[in-house]
């Protein structure tokens, strides 16, 4: 039987799959898990699909962004204090690529939500009066043939109202 | 003289009387063995079932076979023509023509049944009728409780069967009736009426066990902090929705009526809730925003969140006690 906290916990895991971030060990349990778990593996596919849509799409700065962030760097130094932003991006090479890596990781994420809202649309209230119909069955001298009408309209209702 | 016939004629009233009451069982008695009909009788009967959904009224022609806790309800007429409730005692297996999509659903016992109902309800007696062709007792459940639901039953006075179900909502309206018209106590249903085809996935199944539950669903459901009086915990539930995740449903119950709370951390489980957060709905202070999502007459809905887990109350009793129900979860 599929377990949900298994998949609760593989979910997780799955934007940084698809964007080839996961450890050597972890990206092999998460492989082993949708090997044998068609959502997750559906889910997976489509995190890949959002993560080259970013990879690809052909962002670019407006031409006097760089300029105007450079003229207002410069005249936040003190005089003979400024060697240049290639310099600053010598000595803190480190620095600097594990911030472009969280911008990039941010704007992925974002965009990931965004798409994972869009695909997972709320469920109704006639969800929860089926459910409730379908529980009150073994109540004593429950109506049986009123709550089956009830429970199975609610959800063709709830079937409905889905995309 | 006088005195003499005044006494005869009060003895003959009093005979006559005791007599009466003799032939008349206590509505707690007409119950306990309508309850007891409901796990041995056979029969096959036809009737109308009527409910509400959305401020409208549906009805559909109905044929009912029973064979002790196995039941099979054929609906003849109305929006769901040709659907088939398989129940052999142990799981409901609902079956749509042309639909490759039965809905399966475990039951579960419900222990001392009579005594929470009776403990919640006022069973009185309130005459004699006639429903398809048989002699009736016409019992009604009173709740004892102010805002709670009520229902009436036709129950035969030989078998004991029930012929006639109407149950009205906590503000006394209608929201259910089941007729038979016929009924016929010769009848052997066949044990293939009630053999289940088995090809669904479950998608309501009974727990007793929370660390069961929380080990399937990921998460520990939350009991709330206020539930009506009379009613008492009956169990979990965990429900398969339409978006894939799974609901964990609790249930309490007074022996007539349900109050579900269903809980999940996905999502797309809680529904819009377009007032949340305004007016009257918002508790004073920074307590939790509960909201109502649906006002129907069969139940509410009302909704609440607690972190990462939205909390459903649906249930047919009055507003403020759902209310205060969803609001009591911290």
């Amino acid at each position: 039987m599929k377990s949900e906290g298994k998949c609760t916990k593989i979910r997780k895991m799955l934007p940084y799959h698809a964007m080839d971030a996961l450890g050597h060990r972890t990206r092999a349990s998460v492989d082993e898990h949708i090997r044998s778990c068609a959502d997750c593996r559906a889910e997976l596919d489509a995190l890949k699909k959002v993560a080259t849509l970013v990879e690809t799409s052909e962002l670019e700065a407006p031409p006097d962004m760089w300029p105007s962030i450079f003229a207002r760097l410069k005249t936040r130094m003190e005089p003979g204090q400024y060697r240049g932003i290639s310099a600053w991006l010598r000595t803190h090479r480190m620095q600097s690529m594990v911030a472009t890596g969280a911008v990039i990781i941010t704007l992925v994420g974002v965009l990931l939500n965004i798409q994972l809202q869009k695909e997972q649309p709320q469920l109704t209230y006639h969800t929860y009066l089926a459910t409730h119909a379908a529980i009150s069955w073994t109540e004593p001298f429950a109506d049986k043939a009123a709550l089956g009408l009830i429970s199975t309209l609610e959800l063709q209702k709830e079937a409905d109202v889905k995309p | 003289m006088k005195k003499r016939l005044l006494i005869g004629i009060a003895i003959t009233l009093l005979s006559g009387y005791v007599a009466v009451s003799a032939d008349q069982p206590s509505p707690q008695d007409i119950l306990k063995k309508a309850l007891q009909a409901d796990q041995t009788a056979q029969y096959q009967a036809t009737g109308v079932s009527w409910a509400w959904t959305d401020g409208k009224q549906i009805s559909a022609r109905v044929r009912i076979y029973r064979s002790g806790t196995r039941s099979r309800v054929e609906y003849l007429s109305g929006p769901l023509t040709g659907m088939v409730m398989v129940d052999d005692g142990k799981t409901v297996e609902t079956l749509m023509p042309g639909c490759g999509c039965p809905s399966v659903r475990e039951n579960a016992a419900s222990p001392n049944v009579l005594n929470t109902l009776l403990a919640n309800h006022t069973a009185k007696l309130v005459g004699s009728d006639t429903i398809a062709s048989r002699s009736v007792y016409v019992v009604e459940l009173l709740p004892k409780i102010k805002g709670n639901p009520s229902s009436k039953l036709w129950i035969d006075k030989s078998t004991f069967v029930i012929l006639r179900n109407d149950r009205y909502s906590a503000d006394g309206k209608m929201v259910s009736s089941t007729r038979f018209d016929k009924v016929d106590y010769s009848a052997r249903p066949s044990p293939a009426l009630f053999r289940r085809p088995g090809t669904g996935a479950i998608a309501v199944k009974p727990y007793e066990n929370l660390a069961d539950v929380r080990d399937i669903v990921g998460f520990a459901p939350i009991k709330p902090g206020y539930v009506p009086r009379g009613y008492s915990f009956g169990g979990y539930y965990i429900s398969r929705t339409l978006c894939g995740r799974s609901l964990v449903v609790l249930k309490y119950t007074n022996g007539l009526n349900v109050i579900s709370i269903a809980e999940g951390n996905c999502p797309c489980v809680g529904g819009a809730c377009p007032m949340r957060g305004h007016g009257p709905r918002r508790r004073a202070g920074h307590g939790p925003a509960v909201c109502l999502l649906s006002a129907n007459r069969q139940a509410r809905v009302f909704r609440n969140t607690v972190g990462d887990i939205s909390i459903v109350v649906t249930g047919n009793v009055a507003d403020n006690e759902l209310r205060k129900i969803a609001a009591s979860f911290q």
